[in-house]
């Protein structure tokens, strides 16, 4: 009953935001907004920067906010319009170009047990390439597949793969590393 | 290419992450918001804008229309008028203006005649009586009758001299032939003057007149052809 009631304010404050009601759309900014810039921050490492990519994409959640159906989660709806700002912002600022090779080695990491903090784990994200990055986190942690992150980046399916490849290697010394590190202090 | 483990990890601890945006980020976002919907109205007006020289261009096609309509059939008419206005043009312009040059130089001449007539009868009317006078007073004042011939010599001069120095020896008759001579002056002084104006003016009149008669004609008839044409049109939709 509780999660309906909520589903009913939202859909009730939503409708408001539409009508430009600014109480309406700072409601839906200030529920989101640590999220989203959290989401930001995992491909922009500039704090700064990727605040400014947050608001501008949030700009673009309540002028389409009148195409948003009440299908799925507008959580979800507004994620998707960040990563794809976040996106957009690093291929159009920084010019992000993407190796067309497309070798890929399948291989697991199950071995690995991670147990590292968000700073720590970010650090990892940081390291990585931008190009990396970018296809490690629509892969890994959006949950994306090769197919949609081939359309969103615009590159071939198979270099998807192997950006994702690269990703995961590159963290597994970079893990191992941090491991020994932690190791050695303890 | 399941997802590992570390990153299941990840995608859960990232999840949870919240990072709070810093307070001028709302304050950014309420100005961007603002400006926003300050640019909206103008699209509207933009729309109306569009809409009105929409409505504008119709207007003026149904306008445009119509007049095709009317001309579609004039053409012919135009011509037979143009005809009509060359012979109309024609015929005065070559001879009648030559006519009206002619008439106004003999207008001239005659005027100029009749002036110099009246110029003359006048002449005649001031000297014979006024040397009657000279010769009354001539027995009367033997000195005077110099004076009267200064008198007589400035008449044949001035006839306004006349005028003005005659009351000097005046008698009430004098006063009156004066005045009559004044209004008589006046009036073959005042034909010189229009004579003057009408040797350019009458041409341009007659061809203004000329003119307004054709265009009160096209007028008309054009008038006359869209009746026709409105009535046709009417008979049409009618039938339809």
């Amino acid at each position: 009953m509780k999660i309906i009631q909520l589903h009913q304010e939202e859909t009730k404050i939503i409708k408001l935001a539409v009508e430009n009601n600014r109480q309406a759309q700072q409601q839906i900014y200030s529920k989101y907004s640590s999220k989203m810039l959290s989401v930001c921050r995992q491909y922009i490492k500039d704090i700064q920067l990727a605040e400014d990519v947050m608001i501008t994409a949030f700009m673009k959640v309540f002028t389409n906010l009148k195409n948003f159906e009440h299908k799925g989660s507008f959580e979800g709806w507004i994620r998707r319009i960040m990563v794809n700002e976040c996106i957009s912002y690093l291929r159009v600022q920084k010019k992000v170009k993407f190796a067309e090779d497309e070798f890929f080695v399948e291989e697991s990491f199950n071995e690995i047990d991670s147990q590292f903090t968000v700073e720590q784990i970010q650090f990892l994200i940081d390291a990585l390439p931008d190009g990396y990055k970018m296809v490690f986190n629509l892969y890994a942690i959006e949950g994306y597949k090769h197919n949609e992150i081939a359309k969103m980046l615009g590159i071939n399916e198979g270099t998807s793969k192997s950006q994702l490849s690269h990703a995961r290697k590159m963290l597994q010394t970079q893990i191992t590393i941090l491991k020994k590190q932690d190791n050695g202090t303890e | 290419m399941e997802p590992n483990n570390f990153e299941k990890d990840f995608r859960e601890k990232l999840n949870q992450r919240k990072i709070e945006p810093s307070d001028k980020a709302w304050d950014r976002l309420d100005t961007m918001l603002s400006v926003a919907e300050n640019k909206k109205p103008k699209k509207n007006r933009k729309w109306l804008y569009i809409a009105a020289s929409f409505v504008g261009f119709l207007l003026v096609g149904t306008f445009f229309f119509n007049q095709k309509e009317n001309t579609i059939e004039t053409p012919k008419q135009v011509v037979v008028e143009k005809e009509t206005e060359k012979e109309i043009k024609s015929k005065p312009i070559t001879k009648p203006s030559l006519n009206i040059l002619d008439s106004a130089k003999t207008e001239i001449a005659v005027s100029e005649k009749t002036s110099n007539e009246t110029l003359s009868k006048e002449e005649n009317k001031l000297n014979p009586k006024p040397s009657k006078i000279t010769k009354y007073e001539s027995n009367q004042i033997a000195e005077s009758s110099i004076i009267i011939k200064k008198n007589q010599e400035k008449q044949t001069i001035n006839n306004q001299n006349v005028s003005a120095e005659n009351p000097k020896n005046a008698t009430v008759d004098q006063l009156l032939e004066t005045a009559e001579n004044k209004v008589l002056a006046e009036n073959s002084a005042k034909p010189k003057a229009k004579v003057k104006i009408n040797a350019s003016d009458l041409l341009n009149q007659v061809d203004g007149e000329l003119e307004l008669s054709f265009r009160e004609k096209v007028i008309t008839k054009v008038n006359k052809n869209y009746q026709t044409v409105k009535v046709a049109l009417a008979n049409r939709n009618q039938q339809e």
